[in-house]
């Protein structure tokens, strides 16, 4: 089972890996994308400020976190942390488990915790 | 940010010095915990000259 947390500058690339998945029967996947208009205003871009490496643990503790009481069977956490422009993706969970309803569960349950608890902030880069 | 507290003043008393020392911050430190050498910890939790103490406000991550 593996657990693989990370915080990387700038948009995420493109998914080059997916969890441990043996003995998976569901891959699931999320992804956050920037989106152009914040609080009614258009914006360029997200800047994501990090305190780590307090940050970074929290997002492996609460990986590890999800594994256990989920049952899964991998999980994998990238964060961006810089600029990230409209349209680039910020924030990439994968989750790998036996069945589709502990993945679901798990992934909710996740992203929920994240933005309540890991300190990660965003600030809008406005347009004009 | 400095505030004074007693040796072995816990992380609820430094948040409570914080507050009183910095009165327009009171609304905003609601929302406020203390990190401890980064992670949150119990606020009976006693803190000593060696740690490194965070405030973290509301996050925005995800």
């Amino acid at each position: 089972m593996s657990v693989h947390a990370v915080i990387l500058d700038g948009p995420l690339p493109p998914d080059d890996g997916s969890p441990e998945d043996a003995g998976a029967g569901a891959r699931l996947r999320f992804e956050g994308i920037v989106r152009p208009i914040e609080d009614g205003r258009e914006i360029l871009a997200l800047n994501y400020q990090t305190y780590d490496p307090m940050a970074t643990e929290m997002l492996r503790q609460l990986a590890g976190e999800m594994l256990q009481l989920h049952g899964l069977t991998g999980i994998r956490v990238e964060h961006s942390r810089g600029r990230v422009p409209v349209g680039a993706c910020s924030f990439r969970v994968t989750i790998a488990a036996p069945h589709r309803g502990p993945a679901l569960e798990a992934m909710a349950e996740f992203i929920d915790r994240l933005k309540r608890d890991v300190p990660i902030w965003k600030r809008p880069i406005w347009a004009g | 940010m400095v505030v004074r507290v007693r040796d072995g003043a816990t992380v609820q008393e430094i948040h409570e010095a914080i507050a009183r020392a910095h009165p327009g911050l009171a609304v905003l430190l609601i929302a406020c915990r203390l990190a401890v050498n980064g992670a949150f910890v119990p606020t009976d939790r006693a803190v000593t000259r060696d740690d490194e103490l965070a405030l973290i406000g509301l996050v925005s991550g995800g």
